[in-house]
């Protein structure tokens, strides 16, 4: 129901983040951005939320 | 987090948020809670899926235990919950990612509650980023 897991899952974090860096996501204001942009250059500390609510 | 920004971009690691829904519930969040920071949205989940967050059980959502460090957290933070956008049971977390590739500090919640404190995450930051 609701989507929620009928099992505990257990979480996978990446050994590599290439996986993470091709995906592109849409900002705040509609833009196109490629993930991997945001660390190309210098560290970043990716925050993911629940929802934005 | 967004208080805190500062503290993060100086231990070397400048905030990237991710959130589910679209481009207007960033905007929104953004002018709701006045914040100054840049937001991603991630409608499909496809970066959730790829850093390898999970999907919470009830339990996981719910369970008295979870609840009570949830509204300890609010309280302490003074930013609570508001309504829920996309997937309802869908779990965040904090990846530190470099340029070379790699992710030297990972924290995914394995429940609702399970965000560790700013303070704590800046500490880690800083520690993983040594020496890089």
């Amino acid at each position: 129901m609701f989507g929620i897991a009928k099992t505990r899952q257990e979480v996978q974090p990446p050994t590599d983040v290439r996986a993470l860096a091709d995906i592109v996501l849409r900002d705040w204001r509609g833009q196109d951005v490629r993930l991997g942009d945001v660390w190309s250059e210098n560290p970043a500390l990716l925050v993911f939320l629940r929802h934005y609510g | 987090m967004n208080r805190d920004r500062g503290s993060f971009a100086e231990a070397g690691a400048p905030l990237a948020v991710i959130g589910q829904g679209t481009p207007a519930n960033a905007a929104w969040f953004r002018r709701e809670f006045d914040l100054d920071i840049d937001l991603l949205v991630d409608t499909d989940r496809r970066a959730y899926r790829a850093a390898g967050a999970k999907v919470a059980t009830a339990g996981e959502l719910l369970a008295p235990k979870v609840v009570v460090r949830g509204v300890r957290r609010a309280l302490a933070s003074g930013v609570s919950q508001g309504r829920t956008v996309g997937h309802p049971a869908q779990l965040g977390g904090l990846m530190l990612v470099t340029p070379d590739g790699a992710a030297p500090w990972v924290h995914l919640s394995d429940d609702a509650s399970d965000y560790p404190p700013n303070g704590e995450v800046i500490e880690a930051v800083r520690n993983a980023l040594a020496g890089r």
